[in-house]
């Protein structure tokens, strides 16, 4: 028996490896006998060795950044995709297409109560199944946005690569056609008054 | 603005007392006239002097005056020279007259000093009349731009006159301190300061007369002519390359006052000078034609390219600016009183104007 166990502790995945492990990774007590066919079998060996890797690991969870925790960013990542998906074709379509019901219970702002009475019933929006043909709708509409914007980004490549070659056209002519520095004017200071009518005016027959 | 204004009005009285002082000091060598006695009875009707009745004066009255004109030079030596000035009106801005050399006081007729300043009376005499005295020359700008402050009356020249201190709105001009004949509004003496109180130019009336018989033009000409704007006298030079007209906005108290083209009798080439006036002063923009580059042999600076590296020449002391450039053939020449630093960013853009031009 002790050789058949031997014999069987040596493959991995045998009944002695899944009763073992039944009962190690379940928290149950580890018999004497499957005991020693953990320190018989480098299988069941590994995996409990991984186990403890892993407890050991999963017992720190990694922090969360301040600025992912906070409530405005969450919030804000939110409001920016209801934005971007209420403003889209696709959008407008779903809106069209799923009218949206006034809330219920607490956030309806009202009594539960009033929900439940008769002018509540009669005043509530039954929700309505979508039709087939909206979703045939909604799926022509998100197959047609796809085949007009693969021609509208080649379109958005070509006028890129167009302005790209008239700002390196303007660039080579002003650095070629304009390679004369600004003129620089400098004042020279005289120590005699020059020869010249204003100097007679003011000082007379020059000196 | 109050304080500028109490500033202002603090200067003039410390203009009117430091002048006064130093005319009864006796440092502006005043006339043995001075210390005559009054004219006889009656007594003459005095005027108060005003920016239109001295306008008037230039375009309506006939004087001969003899008077000291006294040159100060960038050290403070003085030459006195007598001269005698007559003046024939015909109603405009620029009456007839004639400006003849009597000598220099303390130098005897034939001496070198003599025959120096005699010779310089006739190549440029005209000048000292038209540039270099107290004149109103555009009633509306000398209105605008100075305020006259009076002073109380004197005896100029045997004559009663009413002494004015004529104070710029701007300190970057000079400060004037006239005595104005009361009879004829002709000023009888005229004393130029700066903001510093120094005295820059004097002009004292000795005898005046209210006759006169000019001598008869001399032959030929005095080889200036007048023109009435720009394209005129550009037109009368025969478009010569080089020339530009100015673009003096920078000076926006300053307008154009004269345009004349005339031979200059320093080195006989033809220029064009422009002057500009705010009423009272004033300041001139000449462009001399086919002159060679006086800054050709100058070392450049910064390591620049010759074409792009240009100098003005400037010299500056109390009493005048001039700057000095040369483009494409044409010497140019901004000139004007010592105070009026203004003058080297006109020259600058001058500078600017022609290189764009040519």
């Amino acid at each position: 028996m002790s050789r058949e166990e031997s014999n069987e502790g040596s493959l991995p995945g045998s009944a002695q490896c899944r009763a073992y492990l039944r009962e190690a990774l379940g928290g149950l007590d580890v018999r004497d006998v499957s005991q020693a066919h953990r320190n018989a079998c480098s299988f069941c060996a590994a995996r409990m060795a991984a186990r403890d890797r892993l407890a050991s690991l999963l017992a720190r969870p990694p922090e969360v950044p301040d600025r992912f925790s906070t409530l405005v960013t969450v919030e804000g990542v939110f409001a920016r995709i209801v934005e971007q998906s209420s403003e889209s074709r696709l959008g407008s379509i779903l809106k069209r297409g799923m009218p949206s019901s006034p809330p219920a219970g607490e956030e309806a702002g009202w009594p539960e109560s009033l929900l439940e009475s008769r002018v509540g019933r009669l005043t509530s929006v039954a929700q309505r199944a979508n039709s087939p043909a909206v979703w045939a709708r909604v799926r022509r509409s998100i197959l047609a946005s796809i085949t007009t914007a693969i021609p509208r980004r080649a379109h958005r490549w070509w006028l890129l690569g167009l302005a790209s070659a008239a700002a390196v056209a303007i660039a080579c002519t002003v650095l070629l056609g304009d390679s004369q520095d600004p003129p620089s004017i400098v004042f020279a200071d005289l120590e005699r008054p020059p020869a010249v009518e204003f100097a007679v005016l003011r000082q007379g027959a020059l000196r | 603005m109050k304080s500028l204004r109490s500033s202002s009005t603090g200067v003039v009285l410390w203009v009117a007392v430091a002048v006064a002082g130093l005319v009864g000091s006796g440092v502006t060598q005043g006339s043995p006239a001075d210390s005559a006695p009054a004219p006889p009875t009656p007594p003459p009707t005095i005027v108060p002097p005003s920016f239109q009745s001295m306008g008037q004066a230039i375009q309506s009255v006939d004087y001969t005056v003899v008077q000291l004109r006294r040159f100060r030079d960038a050290q403070a030596n003085v030459v006195a020279v007598r001269e005698c000035l007559q003046v024939d009106a015909n109603g405009s801005n620029s009456p007839a007259y004639a400006l003849t050399f009597l000598g220099v006081e303390g130098q005897l007729p034939g001496s070198p000093a003599f025959l120096k300043w005699q010779h310089a009376y006739n190549r440029v005499g005209d000048l000292f009349f038209e540039h270099s005295t107290f004149r109103v020359r555009n009633l509306p700008k000398a209105q605008a731009n100075y305020t006259l402050h009076h002073f109380g009356t004197t005896v100029r020249a045997n004559r009663m006159a009413s002494r004015i201190v004529v104070f710029p709105q701007s300190l970057d001009k000079a400060i004037w301190l006239i005595e104005v004949d009361s009879q004829t509004q002709v000023p009888l003496y005229a004393a130029e300061f700066d903001s510093q109180l120094r005295l820059l130019s004097e002009v004292e009336a000795l005898t005046f007369v209210t006759a006169v018989a000019l001598p008869p033009p001399p032959p030929g000409g005095s080889g200036s002519s007048v023109h009435p704007d720009y394209a005129s006298a550009e037109s009368f030079l025969g478009h010569p390359q080089g020339l530009i007209e100015p673009n003096v906005s920078l000076a926006n108290d300053y307008s154009v006052e004269r345009i004349v083209v005339r031979v200059d009798p320093l080195n006989g080439l033809q220029k064009l000078v422009i002057t500009y006036t705010d009423g009272v002063d004033q300041f001139m923009v000449a462009e001399t034609l086919g002159t060679d580059d006086a800054f050709a042999g100058l070392a450049r600076q910064d390591g620049a390219s010759q074409s792009t590296n240009h100098t003005i020449a400037r010299y500056r002391d109390p009493a005048m600016s001039v700057l000095l450039f040369w483009e494409d053939g044409v010497a140019f020449q901004v000139a004007g009183r010592g105070a009026l630093q203004r003058l080297d960013d006109l020259a600058r853009r001058l500078y600017l104007q022609a290189l764009s031009s040519n």
